[in-house]
């Protein structure tokens, strides 16, 4: 087990090339702020090193993520949420498309802005598939959540995405 | 229009590809997921501007070795086992000086907490808004840290006397896991395990398990708790019968918020706990209760009416 310890330089840095961007993504989808989500994924990694010697190399993902919230929930959270994503370039679509209304930059903002107000475990859960593409068990074990329970949020995000759509598209016509 | 709502049950299985064709076909008979299909395959593409890790990498680095005085690792369980009245500590006036090159600062904002492992293995947790320096080549020869606010202390048993200065009235206190609360207002120890003596000019009292004192008008008035722990480590402040005006400037402490209590409340005597972590939530805690009428505005104001 020795080979195996955290506290071992080498493979502190290793968990931390795999992990690293994945903690922040999830902290971000928390909290809406890539800076400060940079930083609590750095203040997750420095308690690693403290309890390196108790973490089994096993658990680590299981402690980041256990670590990573309890950092978040002692942050306060008074400002709303306001995600931001890099997107592609739209498609050259003619207006004569049934789906060139879903397809403006202004529709795609307003789809943002749904996800970003979406209650925070749908919206972790709906961009942990979509975002980073993880399957449902992967997001329960991460949020030390079931799969059932992991559905059901992706099942209300969807259905709220959905009527938020509708409502979108009115407001166009 | 809507889905009935075991339909909507459904979605995350339709997302995923695990519906069957036939509930596939049924589901999408009732409502047209067209075009959230097509926002979807958007959002697929999205992404979030990639880390730099080995920059970020090196930063952690720097932090790590550089805020953990020893680098040493230490558990902390066997620390909450020592319950002998072994470690001395002294608690007397300073004047935020005499400090060198080697000096360990740290300090939390508004709601913030922080953990902190001293050199010996001592741990000490940081509430919020608080300070705590010590010096690294003071250390070597005496165990000192200096303390502004409030902090939970868990001190390994080692043959040096443990120190704690804070800019209130000379205190001597020995014990090995007890709670400091110290401010221009307020001073308070409260003792968790072992026993503690806290000394002023007027007072010299021993602390067992579950008691504490106040300073009061210059006076050191008794009390006790059943708690294992303190409240804020718990995530919450803990009252009774403590003036309004005084569990608002708590508040302060835990949330960014804009509070002016008009003065006719200030004295009302409350009872009672709020949680650290949820500003709508405490409000309510602590001003429905009293029969206040209050309003969180959007900009973190609270407004009375």
């Amino acid at each position: 087990m020795q080979d195996q310890s955290i506290c071992e330089e080498s493979r502190y840095s290793e968990i931390y090339s795999q992990q690293a961007e994945k903690l922040r993504n999830f902290l971000y989808y928390k909290c809406g702020d890539l800076a400060k989500a940079e930083d609590l994924a750095q203040e997750t990694f420095l308690k690693l090193w403290k309890k390196c010697a108790e973490v089994a190399y096993e658990s680590v993902v299981g402690f980041l993520y256990t670590v990573a919230k309890r950092l978040f929930l002692d942050l306060v959270r008074s400002e709303k949420v306001i995600l931001k994503f890099e997107k592609s370039l739209l498609p050259n679509m003619n207006s004569e498309d049934p789906l060139f209304q879903l397809r403006t930059e202004e529709f795609r903002e307003q789809v943002e802005k749904a996800i970003s107000d979406l209650p925070d475990g749908q919206r972790e859960a709906f961009l942990l598939n979509r975002i980073d593409k993880l399957t449902y068990s992967e997001i329960a074990d991460k949020l030390e959540i079931s799969h059932t329970a992991v559905e059901k949020r992706i099942s209300k995000a969807l259905a709220r995405l959905k009527d938020d759509i509708v409502e979108l598209k009115k407001r166009k016509i | 229009m809507n889905l009935e709502p075991d339909h909507n049950d459904q979605l995350a299985k339709w997302l995923s590809g695990e519906l069957s064709h036939e509930e596939r076909t049924e589901l999408e008979k009732h409502e047209n997921l067209n075009d959230l299909k097509a926002v979807i395959e958007d959002i697929d593409s999205w992404s979030l501007p990639s880390m730099d890790i080995d920059s970020s990498h090196k930063k952690l680095l720097y932090k790590r070795d550089n805020q953990t005085p020893s680098g040493r690792v230490i558990s902390m369980r066997p620390i909450w086992r020592v319950a002998a009245a072994v470690a001395f500590l002294t608690i007397a006036y300073f004047g935020w000086d005499a400090y060198d090159n080697q000096l360990m600062k740290y300090a939390t904002g508004i709601g913030e907490t922080q953990e902190i492992t001293l050199p010996d293995g001592s741990v000490i947790n940081l509430d919020a808004e608080s300070k705590l320096n010590y010096s690294r080549e003071v250390w070597k020869t005496e165990r000192t840290v200096e303390l502004s606010g409030q902090a939970y202390f868990a001190v390994v048993k080692k043959k040096k006397r443990f120190k704690v200065k804070t800019k209130k009235k000379t205190v001597r206190v020995k014990g090995t896991e007890f709670n400091i609360k110290s401010s221009d207002k307020q001073f308070e120890v409260i003792c968790y395990s072992g026993s503690v003596q806290v000394v002023t000019e007027s007072d010299d009292v021993t602390l067992s398990q579950g008691d504490a004192v106040r300073l009061v008008n210059s006076a050191l008035i008794s009390f006790t708790t059943k708690e294992e722990s303190p409240d804020w480590q718990q995530g919450f402040s803990n009252f009774e019968d403590v003036p309004l005006s005084l569990v608002v400037e708590e508040l302060k402490r835990y949330y960014e918020v804009k509070i002016e209590l008009p003065e006719e409340y200030s004295n009302l005597k409350y009872t009672g706990r709020f949680v650290h972590n949820n500003l709508a939530q405490a409000l309510r805690s602590i001003f429905t209760p009293m029969e206040i009428n209050y309003k969180l505005n959007s900009a973190s104001t609270v407004d009375f009416s």
